[in-house]
């Protein structure tokens, strides 16, 4: 069997029974000429120690010959090792964007079906009301209507972020402050974080560094991924209250990142893999999308920058996005 | 940046408020168009050129963001603005999704919403030139 259908064969077989076999590959052929290699070494020596100097030239060369051949059976194990590896990666990758599908599809079906859910309930109970003599039949149908047009809303805007985030528009980049973009941002989310309960308080506190330079964004793009930031991290401590801070800091020489901090819920380590992905979401039934982070992300990206997330159950989380001052694209 | 070629289109059912804003935006060299609806608005725009739209949000007929919808898809490159008497995160957010250059709250400062006119003219020149 030569190498290249060899190969072929464990493909199938990993195939067939996915990472698991993996454990159980058969030795490449060519570590057959690591053991002629290594044996004929062996038997040369034993040969120039039996025979004298006349007859031990034949014996060196053989040696020769034979760490070659030894060479060759490495290097070829090698790359037969490379490849088994580059294969082990591909499936590893291949069974990530499988799970990764298998998450969204999910989250779609899941905001879809529960606007029809209620969808159906309400036409139900219109055909109802159609068949009853009661003179209150027709509110009750405007009230039907209504909700029916309510929830063919929500499937609507489900759909728009949806295309929103196949879309991916290029970045149009333009000079700007970000901490002033930032505190912009900031006074909308405060505006709307008064509450009358003292322990139910959010604060936000800033910590901008002053000697940020001005970076090339696409003003409308990164406004999105700071304000999602900062819904994120209020929802995270709706009903008990907390702090947000909000960073921003120049490394001096070539990026700029800030980073949204809350004193909220946290994140479970069994999520933090998925947060980043569409339609992931913890949140209540209509409260998201699960859209936000990953449009985020993509926005992040676009514009050659990070994003990152660390975070610690009961304590908080903090997403620290990163930015090159000459942006990409 | 010379303000004398940026067309801007104000639209708002408040007209003490409409009146106000464009008469301070004539003065400060901006080509100021005021109208007090949404369909006013994108009846103006099927006829006119327009670098700037300040749009209010919330107003009767067709609302603003009905309004910035069908700018961003038959005049991609007109930059919206918009503005609203209520401070609703929602609003903001969905704004921005929908391709607005940014959105301001009522009442603002001339002085930064001339800043923004400025801004989103700016990036306006940029996608006419890609």
């Amino acid at each position: 069997m030569n190498e290249n259908s060899y190969l072929k064969r464990n493909r199938q077989i990993s195939q067939k029974s996915h990472l698991k076999n993996y454990r159980n590959l058969e030795l490449p052929p060519s570590f057959l000429f690591v053991w002629i290699g290594v044996s004929s070494t062996l038997l040369a020596i034993l040969g120039s120690s039996c025979f004298h100097s006349g007859i031990s030239i034949v014996f060196i060369f053989g040696l020769l010959i034979s760490n070659l051949l030894s060479l060759y059976g490495i290097y070829s194990s090698l790359r037969f090792l490379q490849e088994q590896q580059r294969q082990i990666n591909e499936h590893l990758a291949q069974s990530h964007k499988l799970s990764a599908l298998g998450e969204i599809v999910t989250g779609i079906a899941h905001e879809i079906n529960n606007p029809l859910a209620i969808i159906y309930q309400e036409v139900q109970w219109i055909q109802h009301c159609l068949s009853s003599d009661n003179p209150d039949s027709i509110n009750e149908i405007k009230d039907s209507i209504q909700e029916v047009s309510r929830q063919v809303q929500r499937c609507r805007d489900v759909t728009h972020k949806l295309l929103e985030f196949a879309r991916k528009r290029k970045p149009v980049t333009q000079p700007a402050n970000l901490n002033e973009i930032i505190e912009e941002m900031v006074k909308l989310v405060e505006f709307t974080t008064v509450t009358s309960s003292p322990e139910e308080t959010i604060k936000i506190e800033r910590f901008y560094d002053e000697n940020l330079p001005l970076i090339a964004l696409d003003v409308p793009l990164i406004k999105q991924v700071i304000l999602n930031l900062l819904i994120n991290a209020v929802q995270a401590m709706e009903g008990k209250g907390g702090v947000i801070k909000v960073t921003t800091r120049y490394d001096g020489k070539n990026s700029v990142e800030f980073s949204v901090i809350d004193t909220g819920c946290g994140i479970p380590p069994e999520n933090i893999d998925k947060i980043f992905l569409p339609f992931f979401t913890t949140k209540a039934p209509g409260q998201g999308t699960g859209l936000g982070l990953s449009l985020s992300y993509t926005i992040v990206h676009s514009m050659g920058g990070t994003i990152e997330v660390e975070s610690s159950i009961g304590k908080g989380s903090q997403f620290t996005v990163r930015l090159p001052l000459k942006t990409k694209g | 940046m010379n303000n004398v070629a940026i067309k801007v289109l104000v639209v708002d059912d408040e007209l003490d408020f409409l009146e106000t804003i464009v008469k301070r935006l004539e003065r400060r060299g901006f080509l100021a168009i005021g109208v007090s609806s949404g369909r006013a608005a994108l009846d103006y725009l099927e006829s006119h050129s327009v670098d700037v739209v300040i749009l209010d949000v919330r107003m009767p007929g067709i609302d603003g963001i009905d309004v910035l919808k069908e700018i961003v898809t038959k005049w991609p490159t007109t930059q919206v603005i918009l503005l609203t008497g209520h401070g609703s995160i929602e609003a903001g957010m969905k704004g921005l999704e929908l391709g607005a250059y940014d959105y301001v709250l009522k009442p603002a400062k001339l002085e930064d919403i001339i800043k923004k006119i400025n801004q989103a003219y700016e990036r306006k020149l940029i996608l006419e030139k890609e």
